[in-house]
């Protein structure tokens, strides 16, 4: 390791202002922060700091999503495998999975790193590591069947329109994963909607079985279709959906990861669900059709209800910043996801378009909150003076 | 609660009391659980040994400028209390008394105290000389070791695994600086009604008028220590408070 230290040593001037790559500073100083821990020290304030910092942050992000990624993986082949008739092992199952996943993972970071990058540079900012999560869940949050073309351009607009433009990392107002998607879903509907778009080659429709419909739960219930698949397979996730979002189990093992750890908001998972089973409940109440009478487990075990709950309603800077704030922005949050569901059938899931429509409303919901705590400050100046 | 008979007996006072982990001790935090300031208001404090100071001038007629100071931290062979002078030299406390290696001498504590020489002096406030490891070394993977011996407070390495155990803490800052991203996070260790994250962009943005709705005048820098100590984003956050009251105390005169 000490020859690694000595060579980047040795080609660091280069990379400095006045040096030949110097145009080149913020990636060498992404490759070299990415292998080892600055040496820089403190000078005053508090002399010691905490271990954690962005990368780690991030990392355990990423760690959190690999139950859900590696599932995803899996039933990208069992699903495949389902519409074609065969019965195939675990290991040819995820093969097949992780064949047709790993393309769409590496688009989506070249495009997102790589313009990162230069926008870094530009700025004189060392690289954020932001995208390392974003860049995952952008394909996890796709239909298996999406043109890596096609990813790619919804990546470079995410990335720049979605953050960038904003003033990067931090200063974005949507969740820019979802920036991603919602593209897609706009730009190129066909793409993201539908029965055939869920299970890998179901749209060239080659081999597959008589009669096999390929649609999700969720996609039948927009359609009125009153679905019969068990509790038991949305749990685990034995269902068509986007890659990542099938097995609640696995985002559940996620959810877990991230409020032990502290770095996801469980305020915001709380209240999301709390959000969605109460929305539910009325519906319930009222029961006017045959979707409105889905009860609330149902209801969270279908579509990226909980994946959006756990991973993306949950990104710290398009959420409610302040901590009573999270608990009105998850709640309100939910109660959208399941109303848009239930009685817009253009968008069968809710979830993508509850999450941007709140990230618009979580500074005003912040907002308020800063004022109430303004405003005991004022009230109690003014019993002060009285 | 044990509570020595000086306190007890003492007259025309008003006893407050606070048991918790740091910052329960900071003086502004008492104050803000006691009698929030409002602005314009002045509230005086003084150390416990200052007041023998104070106590000794007016009963004996003698300035008695003597302390009693701790040596801490890991890179002391004896940790100890001693008999200092005012602003002494700390020479004769640390020489033959630390380990050897690149060190760090803090006037004061580890997280609020101010970097000197091994030849440097006390600061007038400061009750304790603090000796830590300097951490200007690479650490290769740090951030993705397991990280059994890797202090932190959020749960993000293993150390979690071993709740009782003591850490030796460098001067590393164990991260670089990034724009804030988490939230939620600085309002762990800071027990007061302040939203920590919008007063220091108020502060970072100039904005006098947000400053003062959000309480500047209730914190002072060693109430933002540990803040600044679990901060992801490796800010400078007990300058960024300084700075507003800099820039209030300008905006006042």
């Amino acid at each position: 390791m000490k020859a690694l230290r000595n060579y980047l040593d040795k080609i660091k001037p280069n990379f400095e202002k006045g040096g030949k790559y110097e145009k080149l500073q913020s990636t060498f100083d992404a490759i070299e922060t990415f292998l080892y821990v600055p040496k820089k020290v403190t000078f005053k304030g508090s002399h010691i700091r905490d271990s954690i910092d962005m990368k780690r942050t991030m990392s355990v992000v990423l760690i959190a999503l690999m139950p859900a990624l590696l599932f995803g993986m899996w039933n990208v082949g069992y699903q495949h495998s389902l519409s074609i008739g065969e019965t195939n092992g675990i290991f040819d199952n995820f093969l097949f999975g992780a064949i047709k996943v790993i393309p769409l993972i590496a688009v989506s970071y070249i495009v997102g790193l790589g313009i990162e990058f230069i926008f870094a540079q530009y700025r004189g900012h060392e690289v954020n590591e932001g995208f390392l999560v974003s860049g995952m869940l952008i394909p996890m949050i796709m239909p298996i069947d999406v043109p890596l073309w096609m990813l790619a351009v919804a990546t470079a607009f995410a990335v720049i329109f979605g953050k960038e433009v904003f003033g990067g990392t931090g200063m974005n107002v949507f969740n820019p994963a979802l920036i991603a998607r919602a593209f897609i879903f706009f730009a190129y509907p066909a793409q993201m909607s539908g029965d055939k778009i869920w299970i890998a080659g179901l749209t060239e429709g080659k081999g597959v079985v008589d009669g096999f419909s390929g649609a999700t739960p969720l996609g039948n219930w927009g359609q009125n279709i009153a679905d019969h698949t068990s509790f038991m397979d949305m749990f685990l996730g034995f269902i068509p959906g986007s890659i990542g979002e099938t097995s609640k189990l696995a985002i559940l093992i996620g959810a877990g990861i991230l409020i032990f750890t502290g770095i996801g908001s469980w305020r915001i998972m709380l209240s999301t669900i709390l959000g969605g089973v109460f929305m539910t409940l009325i519906f319930n109440m009222f029961a006017a059709n045959e979707y409105m009478k889905v009860d609330p487990l149902t209801q969270l075990v279908m579509g990226g209800f909980l994946f959006g709950a756990v991973f993306m309603a949950t990104d710290p800077v398009s959420a409610s910043q302040t901590n009573k704030g999270k608990y009105i922005y998850g709640f309100i949050l939910g109660i959208f996801a399941i109303m848009i569901r239930v009685f817009n059938p253009a968008y069968p899931e809710g979830m993508m378009l509850a999450i941007l429509l709140m990230n618009t409303f979580a500074p005003l919901i912040d907002y308020y909150i800063v004022e109430a705590n303004i405003n005991r400050r004022l009230k109690r100046a003014k019993k002060a003076v009285n | 609660m044990n509570t020595s008979k000086v306190f007890t007996n003492s007259k025309n006072v008003v006893i407050n009391y606070f048991t918790g982990p740091h910052p329960a001790g900071n003086v502004g935090v008492q104050i803000h659980h006691i009698d929030p300031i409002n602005k314009g208001d002045i509230v005086w404090y003084v150390n416990p040994q200052d007041v023998l100071l104070i106590g000794k001038l007016f009963y004996e007629g003698k300035y008695d400028a003597s302390k009693i100071i701790a040596l801490s931290g890991s890179e002391l062979l004896h940790a100890k209390y001693a008999k200092a002078i005012g602003n002494t030299c700390i020479s004769a406390f640390v020489k033959d008394n630390v380990k050897s290696g690149n060190l760090r001498y803090i006037s004061g504590n580890a997280l609020t105290g101010s970097k000197i020489s091994g030849k440097g002096y006390l600061g007038f406030y400061d009750h304790q000389i603090t000796v830590i490891p300097e951490g200007d070394f690479h650490e290769f993977f740090g951030w993705a070791l397991p990280g059994l011996d890797k202090f932190s407070f959020s749960k993000s390495y293993f150390s979690w695994l071993t709740p009782g155990k003591k850490y030796k803490l460098d001067t590393n800052y164990h991260g670089g600086e990034r724009a804030y991203v988490i939230t939620g996070e600085y309002e762990k260790v800071l027990p007061m009604d302040i939203m920590p994250m919008q007063l220091i962009k108020a502060i970072l943005a100039e904005d006098i008028d947000m400053m003062e709705k959000l309480g500047i005048y209730e914190v002072d820098e060693e109430d933002f220590a540990l803040v600044e100590f679990i901060d992801t984003s490796k800010t400078e956050i007990q300058s960024i408070i300084r700075k507003g009251l800099d820039l209030i105390r300008k905006e006042m005169s």
